[in-house]
């Protein structure tokens, strides 16, 4: 998961709280926190719960619940959440937006006509912790009240809580001490600090720790941990220890500095990581856990459950349009196969008069078609989804639109309910074997993933770790398993591979190759791009081929390693090849299809380039042949006439 | 038509003499009256006495003394000072001269009318006697062997050696290949992409244009025919048989003995006169083999073998060339020694005469198989061969376009076919080119309803051999009328020169640009449009596709619907596999290519008689001809 699927949820979740006109104290403002002996401060913001882009409401209505995670309620000692508003309106209207706390009023803001910003602080309690989230329900209304017409939509307001609203909170350092805790606590950004970094389960690991802890958004670090600000818990160190005996994983909580480490130790510690963030990790509330592998039945057919997908189904009240967004990934659907078309069940209200909503049904932003609703019972809707759509994020968005009733001066527009049933899918299909992009190697990679760093390798494990981070957490999903291997050579040959290296791992030819002496990469235009040292300071990355096998081949740079940020995430989506360096993605083309570039081997002499390099000499050479052959035959014809004119 | 007095004397004289009996007498008297044929040519023309004891009592009819002009050969630089078409003409030559400057002059025609010709011809001193007919012509070709072998080859190329495909580029034509070449050449050099856009783009239209020429011909040519076919029809089944002219036939064959009796056997069936058959048999002089064949057969003495001298080029328009000066008829044309025509075909080619142009100097007839079924390629070549004379020729006659003459059945006016200098020796399609030079010279060439039906092709090396030669004679044919192209348009009109760019030129060219474009084609399936994306901008990509869909589309349409005519429905399928065709056809046109380059006048023999329907064919003719005799 790339962000706490809660939070997420929460994002998806109005509903209605009842405006209370209770207000808090004016003036009411919670002090900052500061510093105490054994208490640890945790500070985040709205993106970090899954609000990228915050919140927003309109026409004098919304409501939404920000659930913040507390998986270990005894440990928070006092919070505080600051709002950050920004509002408007273009009528006298009377708004406010209420604050709840674990369903308990605690703050109601009124919000003045015209624009403005504000900043309201919420103070949290561990009272308010409640099946291991504190929720934070907001509620915005308003009413015109000097006016006998009520239309909202007259009002032209808005409202906006920014991203950059902040969490506080104060934790009990000593009551972070165990891994569930540690890993319900532990800030967004993690350290991982490697003992043993010569053997295959730390590379396991290090790539586990790609794929879980978001390396691609530049999440992770590796290497040993850095003073934090005082009291401040900014990154959750992980301290790696492998053995080569033992058992594969074994987890404890302790402190350093003043802050939690996880220790991690194990013969395979790679399976204690996955486990600390998978739905199993409350099974590990104890002081030490020790994680093995159990393999399982996999099981998929042609239709993934969109309920599978963590998506919000629940009912809507829908006034004139209302959006259901069911965002999955490649790697979300099985190995091999791709989706075909939706097959929703939806159902909508039928209002007062008797008339339906409408569903329409986009993939990628792409409009997949629409149906009307008119029955107001459960409906099946069946759509197509044309091949070339998807990528490595998708989003399926289903817009369900009525015309409001109301309005009209005289009364309130009322929305009637919708909503997408359990029993609707995605229609999966095989995949089209010649797809060669780098997220539908992701998907491959769902069932498990060869990782090899080559030991010819010039980098060693700690120069390679920056480079792999990025690739691997952008490539890898977090179920795959992780199948180190000691060599290319000892590749099994049916799983998909990701090889760190700087020779080939596969048998084909990539476009980009190391052994065939310089290389330039030029545009389209044959422009020169990159060449010579330029390009020795990038990494490359290659889909390439080993008998029918597909895998990645990571060639890391002798420059920066990409020093990757969630504003500048590395994303490999589409193509099969891409330059990446100290900013991340450089370039990512495919090379099959409308390639951005040709790769020149200056030093190579194959017959392409020698033909491409001296074509005016050969042309000009046959030209000359030709011209000779033509004077011959000229000289023969007026030979032959001369003789015959002698005779 | 009464009977001549000499015919009934001759008559009289063969029954006293018992080398005829009664019911023979009256039979040969019946057919000389209503053919209106002297009674010794109806004699000739069957077999109840043999050519020697004819000759020897039309002598002692005659009161001369018969000579064998074989064992006693004549004096060849006698002969030699005299005219040979003259002598042609009336069957006479001059054998020796005597101590006294007597001159004896043989003939097989003795009667008033030859005596008073050899007494113009050659004096009043002159001692005549009787000589077969064959034994006349025999020390005419020995006599002017050389004079008439050199004129077969070359009398097109020096009395109008822009007609001839002696050369096979002109300089002129290789200046302008030169200066394409060159151009093209400066464009790869310098913007490929751009020269192979270009390139693509005229080949493109090309295809276009060739597709669209072919369907504008089935569709003008296919009702077109319908009602002049019955014109000539009723027509020749009114003629008599006593108007009839003499018709030439000449059956050119090298090394293919076994075959001979089926023409032989055909052209008795014939609805026409055989004594009005002028029947050459034209054989290289050093085929034994065949010519032994033909001697056993005891053909009638309206069958005539002409020896070939060896010369180079050894091509089928050369001999024919060399035999056309022993030609006696008022028209002529060639058939293949497998060839079947229908019965009534030369009546309705006459009839056709009589109703075309004053300036129509040749009809061209159909052709089909026989053996049709006989397995793919055979049911093919029919499709090819039925796509072609039953549709798209009958189209080039309509829109007054050159039309490349078939192979054989092609029916000439003897005066044009002299006037033009017959054939071009050194072309392996000798009448295509020769239907080209009619049109330019003015002539008009009709196509009718009458189908001769031969031998196809039943094994593939066999076949790319044969369609091999065509297409090399058609590059030949190409270049040699491309020659003048403002005198070609002159002459032919717009319609003329389009029609031969895309009937002459548009078969070769699609021929060898086939494989580049399933290359292509295969590199797309494969590799996906962005390879060939370059060089096929979408205009041209949409034209392609187009050619693709469309136009080989329609021509495995009208591929399949071309055996309609003959309600051949069971073949239509097979159009299907035309494709297959069409890669054979590539084949053959680049060895064509190669050939042209490398061998211009090579003459790929195409061997008959593979099939197993023309050994029942054989069987069949040599079970009719006993059958008759006895």
């Amino acid at each position: 998961m790339k962000y706490p699927a809660i939070g997420l949820l929460a994002a998806l979740l109005p509903f209605h709280v009842h405006a209370q006109t209770t207000a808090t104290d004016e003036g009411a403002s919670v002090t900052a926190p500061q510093a105490q002996e054994g208490l640890i401060s945790r500070e985040f913001d709205l993106t970090e719960l899954g609000f990228q882009n915050g919140l927003s409401f309109r026409q004098l209505s919304g409501n939404a619940t920000i659930f913040i995670p507390l998986p270990e309620a005894g440990a928070l000692n006092s919070g505080t959440l600051e709002l950050e508003l920004n509002h408007a309106s273009t009528a006298e209207v009377d708004r406010y937006l209420q604050v709840s706390v674990g369903g308990r009023p605690v703050s109601s803001q009124a919000l003045p006509d015209g624009a403005g910003r504000l900043s309201v602080p919420v103070p949290l309690r561990p009272e308010d912790v409640s099946g291991g989230f504190i929720a934070v329900g907001l509620s915005y209304s308003g009413a015109f009240s000097d006016r006998v017409c009520v239309d909202e939509r007259a009002s032209g307001d808005f409202l906006e809580i920014a991203a950059s609203s902040s969490v506080t909170l104060q934790l009990d350092q000593a009551a972070v001490d165990t891994s569930t805790a540690f890993a319900g606590l532990r800030p967004a950004d993690t350290r991982l600090a490697i003992n043993g970094s010569d053997s295959l389960a730390a590379l396991a690991a290090a790539t586990r720790a790609a794929a879980l802890f978001d390396a691609e958004a530049g999440r992770l670090r590796f290497g040993p941990a850095e003073a934090n600000a005082a009291g401040t818990w900014s990154e959750g160190v992980i301290q790696l220890d492998v053995t080569s005996s033992g058992a594969a994983s074994e987890m404890t909580v302790d402190s350093q500095s003043g802050m939690p480490v996880l220790n991690l130790r194990g013969s395979d510690p790679q399976v204690g990581l996955w486990q600390m963030v998978s739905e199993w990790s409350a099974l590990s509330n104890s002081d030490a856990t020790v994680v093995e592998v159990v393999e399982g039945p996999v099981l998929f057919d042609n239709r993934l459950p969109l309920a599978g997908l963590n998506a919000d189904l629940n009912p809507r009240a829908v006034v004139s349009t209302e959006d259901f967004l069911i965002p999955f990934q490649s790697s979300d659907l099985p190995v091999g196969k791709a989706v075909s078309g939706v097959s929703l069940q939806i159902a909508a209200a039928l209002d007062p008069e008797g008339r339906g909503a409408t569903a329409s049904v986009f993939l990628n932003d792409s409009l997949l078609g629409n149906r009307p609703l008119g029955s107001g019972q459960p409906e099946q809707l069946s759509f197509s989804v044309p091949k070339g759509l998807l990528g490595r994020d998708n989003l399926l968005r289903v817009s369900i639109q009525r015309q409001p009733t109301g309005g009209e001066c005289r009364f309130k527009p009322q929305g009637y309910p919708a909503q997408i049933l359990p029993g609707s899918t995605l229609v999966l299909s095989d995949a089209e074997p010649q797809d060669r992009d780098f997220f539908s190697l992701r998907q491959e990679f769902g069932d498990g993933v060869q990782v090899v760093l080559d030991p010819e390798l010039s980098l060693d494990f700690e120069q390679v770790l920056p480079w792999l981070a990025g690739v691997a957490g952008s490539v890898i999903p977090d179920r795959a398993s992780i199948l180190p291997r000691p060599s290319v050579d000892a590749l099994e040959t049916n799983d998909p591979f990701f090889v760190i290296s700087d020779q080939n791992p596969g048998d084909g030819e990539p476009l980009i190759t190391f052994d065939q002496g310089r290389i330039e990469v030029r545009d389209t235009q044959d422009n020169l791009i990159y060449s010579g040292e330029d390009l020795s300071r990038l990494g490359v990355v290659q889909i390439v081929t080993r008998g029918e096998t597909r895998g990645l081949w990571l060639r890391p740079g002798n420059g920066p390693a990409p020093e990757l940020t969630p504003q500048m995430p590395m994303v490999l989506d589409r193509g099969d090849l891409a330059l990446i360096g100290q900013q991340g993605v450089i370039l990512a083309t495919a090379t099959d299809r409308s390639p951005l570039v040709d790769v020149v081997y200056p030093d190579r002499t194959s017959f392409a380039q020698m033909l491409a390099k001296y074509r005016p000499w050969i042309v000009g050479g046959i030209w000359v042949l030709v011209t000779l052959l033509v004077l011959i035959v000229f000289q023969r014809v007026y030979r032959a006439r001369r003789g015959r004119d002698e005779t | 038509m009464a009977l001549d007095a000499e015919s009934e004397a001759i008559g009289s004289l063969l029954l006293d003499r018992g080398a005829l009996t009664v019911e023979q007498l009256d039979a040969a008297e019946d057919l000389a009256e209503d053919w209106n044929v002297s009674l010794v040519k109806v004699l000739l023309s069957r077999r109840w006495l043999t050519a020697h004891d004819l000759y020897r009592e039309i002598a002692f009819y005659h009161g001369l003394t018969l000579v064998d002009l074989i064992e006693d050969r004549a004096d060849d630089d006698l002969i030699r000072q005299y005219d040979p078409v003259v002598m042609n003409q009336y069957m006479t030559v001059p054998i020796g001269r005597a101590e006294d400057g007597t001159l004896t002059v043989a003939t097989s025609r003795p009667g008033p009318r030859t005596v008073l010709h050899i007494r113009e011809v050659y004096g009043t001193g002159v001692t005549i006697v009787v000589a077969s007919h064959f034994d006349v012509s025999w020390q005419l070709q020995r006599a002017f062997r050389e004079k008439h072998s050199h004129e077969a080859v070359f009398a097109l190329a020096e009395l109008d050696p822009d007609m001839s495909a002696q050369n096979v580029v002109t300089p002129p034509q290789i200046l302008v290949i030169y200066l394409l070449v060159s151009a093209l050449l400066l464009g790869l050099a310098f913007a490929p992409v751009a020269t192979l856009i270009v390139l693509n783009v005229f080949l493109t239209i090309f295809y276009t244009g060739n597709f669209l020429f072919k369907a504008l011909l089935v569709w003008l040519g296919g009702a077109a025919q319908e009602t002049s076919s019955r014109a000539i029809a009723a027509e020749a089944s009114l003629l008599r048989d006593e108007d009839l002219p003499i018709y030439t036939v000449l059956v050119p064959m090298f090394r293919e003995p076994e075959v001979l009796p089926i023409l032989a056997q055909a052209l008795r069936n014939l609805d026409y006169p055989l004594a009005k058959l002028d029947i050459k048999i034209v054989l290289e002089e050093g085929d034994h083999e065949t010519i032994d064949a033909a001697r056993k057969l005891d053909l009638e003495g309206v069958f005539e073998i002409i020896r070939v001298p060896a010369s180079h080029p050894q091509t089928k328009p050369k001999a024919c060339n060399f035999a056309l000066r022993y030609a006696q008829g008022d028209f002529l044309v060639i058939f293949d020694a497998e060839d079947k025509p229908e019965p009534d075909q030369l009546k309705k080619v006459i009839a056709a005469f009589n109703q075309s142009a004053p300036n129509t100097a040749c009809i061209q007839c159909r052709l089909n198989y026989y053996n049709a079924r006989e397995n793919w390629l055979t049911r093919m070549f029919t499709l090819d061969y039925s796509l072609w004379f039953d549709l798209m020729l009958p189209g080039l006659e309509r829109l007054g376009v050159p039309i490349p003459l078939g192979g054989t059945s092609n029916h000439f006016r003897m005066d044009v076919l002299r006037e033009l200098n017959a054939w071009d020796p050194f072309n392996v399609t000798e009448d295509a080119d020769l239907g080209i030079r009619l049109t330019q010279k003015g002539y008009r060439v009709g196509v009718i309803d009458s189908t001769t039906f031969e031998e196809a092709n039943v094994s593939i090396p066999n076949w790319v051999r044969q369609r091999s030669r065509w297409i090399k004679g058609y590059m030949q044919t190409f270049l040699v009328h491309s020659r003048r192209p403002i005198h070609l348009w002159q002459s032919v009109g717009t319609a003329g020169v389009f029609g031969f760019i895309f009937f002459i030129g548009g078969t070769v060219l699609s021929g060898l640009l086939n494989p580049v474009f399933w290359s292509i084609f295969a590199i797309w399936l494969i590799f996906g449009t962005e390879v060939i994306s370059p060089y096929f901008p979408l205009p041209v990509l949409y034209l392609s596709l187009v050619n693709l869909l469309a136009g080989n589309g329609l021509l495995i349409y009208l591929t399949m619907v071309a055996p309609f005519r003959r309600r051949w429905t069971d073949l239509a399928p097979w159009g299907i596999t035309v494709v297959g065709y069409w890669v054979l056809m590539t084949v053959a046109s680049y060895k064509a290519l190669s050939q042209l380059i490398f061998n211009p006048f090579y003459w790929e023999k195409t061997q008959h008689g593979l099939s197993k329907h023309t050994a029942n064919e054989v069987a069949e003719a040599s079970a009719e001809a006993t059958e008759a005799t006895q």
